[in-house]
């Protein structure tokens, strides 16, 4: 992760520099062209053959320049205000001259003569000859600039579509110029295709998108993974070949080595597929390398948990080939599963032996006792020698490690809650292999579950109820907003430590079952297997349907009628039994002597509703409902 | 500081450039005797030339005597012609920057000053009012 996040901060910092190098590549053009009209200098004034007005030229000449400035020079307050001001009269005198043209007006205003030589045949003037088209693209470019500089906030980066928008218009006249349609017509003049200033217009909003790389889609080409790099592949092959192609053509022209029209119809063609060819090209790889990678480590994840078989047991702490954790009989010495109290032979009691407690992990952990096991995994007390902290380690446990989809879906386990940063969600410090075995170093909590408070104390006042609940409830909150759904809330994954001022905070534990919404990873948490625990299990869980954060607020539901009565909501006789009263059985009423308040009575029973839609829609609305109970019954 | 240094030289540099070379291409024609106006268009550009010229033809018939109409088409087929007539009236540079922004009028004085330059499709009042001060420009 941390690596991934150090690689995406120096890819942006990459192309904060190329936007700089962009905007400088623009200016110095544009400069050329300027130069070029005030000294009449024709290959200057017609770059591709065609020509860049000097209007034109001239704002892209200071565009370029700001832009530039942004990548190298430190910002300041005058120079910010100094450069918006500039860059708003250009934009509003380019948005002046397209309504001129559209609306065939003659505004003196828009005709500043800027000639130092008053013997010029034609006077050189700002903005002066601008078709409506370029004088638009011109104006939606200086719009793109101010507002990636003002509008900072914005969730939607509106700049940046209108910059997509200004580089896609502008990709029309370098294609037909590829192509060999040298016209471009429109209602209010015809201009031969304005290639030199379609590519400085695509370079300046190149430039503009790379300047704020973190922001919007383009933190997509800061990916460091493989379709980020297939994208910015793709972009700079699209940067350096587009004009290539129409530099190769216009030269080509010229020379006589083709002639227009062979320019146009082979020529053209050949370049638009030599483009698509590179640009799919790289998309391909990208696929067909993720694939390999993906396969690789799911082999080399299966590889490695076969690789530590019984003979190179003696060699290691005993991680896998033989039980760490076995219940022993002192008299015939035979070692037995943990779980076994009395020995089958001799009929006394067995002692318990663990191979893992007093040994040192990679060198840092020191395993202090054994904590518990859960479904898959064994929890452990360590302490980081290092850092002299007390932490837990969990184990996978050894007859899952030789299973390739366990040991993804405990690496999954780690990825969710690597992700979660909050007080009352449990987080991980670090998720590794040891000797074949997958572990995951989280915090340890001091305290009780849930689970073993209602096994001792029956069950827990309204108050003491609402006061966990909001607390849980937060944390998934949290959970929900990075799109991980827990789906196995239960009292023994929620963990209550006291707090020095009598009061208890709580945490939620084992993301075992975490289905990140956003990730592809079907293959492990597809729909038509169900997870969970049956008792707390959602109907859409138990009918092995689509789930979402909702399932959560169910589970939740689950937990505060259980704290609340004493009993689950639903009970049946088997496993499948449960299921059907998850899916269609009716919700007991709260007894009148629980002295459940009616709000959080009827917060609970729309919580347990069947249908999702039916129940609270997010878990901050649970929050707030629990907020409000708890001010009346305070 | 050094910004500011660069940004100053290089308004220099153009300064020097533009007042050394723009010698050479002073306006060397000067023999018209009338105010013009030269329309530079495109037989392939058929909606924005096609308002303009019946304009131009329009203004002409009304002011028979008093300019020169100049129609330039700057198509591929017919560029050299046009460059030629171009040279003659002493308007080439107009042609060879403003070929490809048609449609597109100069108002030229009879001194062969270009007073105006009209980009695109405008009613017939902009070309006169144009047109009438080339007309009293001496």
């Amino acid at each position: 992760m941390q690596v991934a996040e150090k690689e995406r901060k120096h890819l942006a910092a990459r192309f904060k520099k190329i936007s700089g190098i962009a905007g400088g590549i623009v200016g110095l053009l544009s400069f050329l062209v300027v130069l070029g009209w005030y000294a009449d200098i024709e290959i200057f004034k017609h770059p591709f053959g065609t020509s860049v007005a000097f209007g034109v030229a001239l704002v892209y000449f200071v565009l370029g320049c700001i832009i530039a400035v942004d990548a190298f020079v430190p910002e300041s307050k005058p120079l910010r205000i100094a450069k918006l001001i500039v860059v708003s009269v250009l934009s509003s005198m380019a948005a002046a001259k397209c309504v001129e043209g559209v609306i065939g007006a003659d505004w003196e205003v828009l005709s500043l003569n800027l000639s130092f030589n008053s013997e010029r045949l034609v006077p050189l003037l700002y903005p002066g000859v601008m078709t409506p088209d370029t004088a638009l693209v011109q104006a939606l470019t200086g719009v793109t600039y101010l507002l990636m500089d003002v509008w900072k906030k914005a969730r939607v980066q509106v700049w940046q579509w209108i910059a997509v928008t200004v580089i896609a218009l502008c990709l029309v006249p370098v294609f037909g110029f590829i192509l060999g349609d040298t016209n471009l017509c429109s209602l209010w003049g015809c201009v031969r295709m304005p290639v030199a200033f379609a590519i400085t217009s695509i370079g300046l909003g190149f430039a503009m998108l790379a300047a704020r790389p973190e922001r919007g889609f383009t933190s997509a080409l800061i990916e460091p993974d493989l379709l980020g790099t297939a994208m910015r592949q793709s972009l700079f092959s699209a940067m350096i070949l587009l004009p290539l192609f129409a530099e190769a053509k216009a030269v080509f022209v010229h020379f006589g080595i083709f002639d227009e029209g062979l320019a146009k119809s082979g020529l053209g063609i050949a370049f638009m597929f030599v483009f698509l060819g590179t640009v799919m090209y790289q998309f391909v790889f990208a696929y067909k390398s993720e694939q390999n990678i993906r396969r690789n480590t799911e082999q080399r994840l299966q590889d490695l948990s076969h690789q530590f078989s019984q003979s190179q047991a003696e060699n290691t702490f005993g991680f896998s080939g033989k039980a760490w954790r076995v219940a022993k009989c002192s008299k015939c010495e035979k070692e037995f599963d943990s779980h076994t109290k009395i020995c089958p032979y001799d009929e006394i009691p067995l002692s318990i032996h663990d191979a893992l407690i007093g040994q040192m992990l990679e060198g840092r952990y020191l395993v202090l006792e054994f904590l518990g096991r859960g479904g898959m995994s064994t929890v452990y007390k360590v302490e980081h020698k290092i850092l002299s902290k007390v932490l837990a380690i969990k184990f996978l446990q050894q007859q899952f490690v030789s299973k390739g989809d366990s040991v993804l879906r405990f690496q999954r386990e780690g990825k969710a809650m690597a992700r979660l940063q909050h007080p009352n969600l449990c987080s991980v410090t670090e998720c590794s292999i040891i000797e074949g075995v997958p572990y995951l170093v989280m915090e340890f909590l001091q305290g009780m579950s849930l689970d073993e408070i209602l096994r001792e104390e029956k069950r827990l006042s309204a108050k003491r109820t609402v006061e966990i609940m909001i607390q849980v409830a937060d944390g998934l909150q949290h959970a929900h907003d990075e799109n991980i759904v827990h789906r196995d809330i239960k009292p023994s994954n929620i963990m209550m430590t006291p707090l020095d001022d009598g009061s208890e905070h709580a945490k939620v534990v084992d993301f075992g079952l975490a289905r990140i919404l956003d990730s592809d990873d079907q293959k492990l948490s597809q729909t038509g297997e169900a997870f969970g625990s049956p008792l707390y299990m959602s109907p859409e869980q138990c009918l092995g349907s689509a789930i979402d954060a909702r399932t959560d607020i169910y589970g939740l539901g689950c937990v505060i009628y259980e704290c609340l009565s004493g009993n689950v909501p639903f009970r049946g006789k088997s496993f499948m039994e449960t299921f059907n009263l998850h899916i269609s059985g009716e919700l007991k009423p709260f007894a009148k002597g629980l002295d459940v308040p009616p709000a959080l009575a009827q917060l609970v029973e729309r919580m347990l509703a069947k249908e999702a839609i039916d129940r609270p829609a997010s878990m901050t609305e649970v929050k707030e409902a629990l907020n409000a109970v708890m001010q009346k019954v305070s | 500081m050094k910004l500011k240094r660069i940004l100053a030289l290089l308004i220099c540099c153009v300064l020097a450039i533009s007042t050394f070379l723009s010698k050479s291409v002073s306006a060397q024609d000067g023999q018209g005797q009338s105010a013009m106006i030269v329309l530079i268009y495109d037989t392939h550009c058929k909606t924005a030339c096609e308002l303009v010229r019946p304009i131009m033809k329009e203004i002409k018939g009304e002011m028979k005597d008093c300019f020169t109409f100049v129609e330039l088409d700057s198509s591929q087929e017919k560029l050299v012609e046009s460059q030629k007539t171009a040279k003659e009236l002493g308007v080439h540079s107009f042609l060879a920057d403003y070929a490809q922004f048609v449609p597109i009028v100069g108002v030229f004085t009879a001194k062969k000053k270009c007073i105006k330059v009209i980009q695109g499709p405008k009613s017939k009042d902009i070309y006169m009012a144009a047109l009438q001060k080339a007309l009293q420009c001496k």
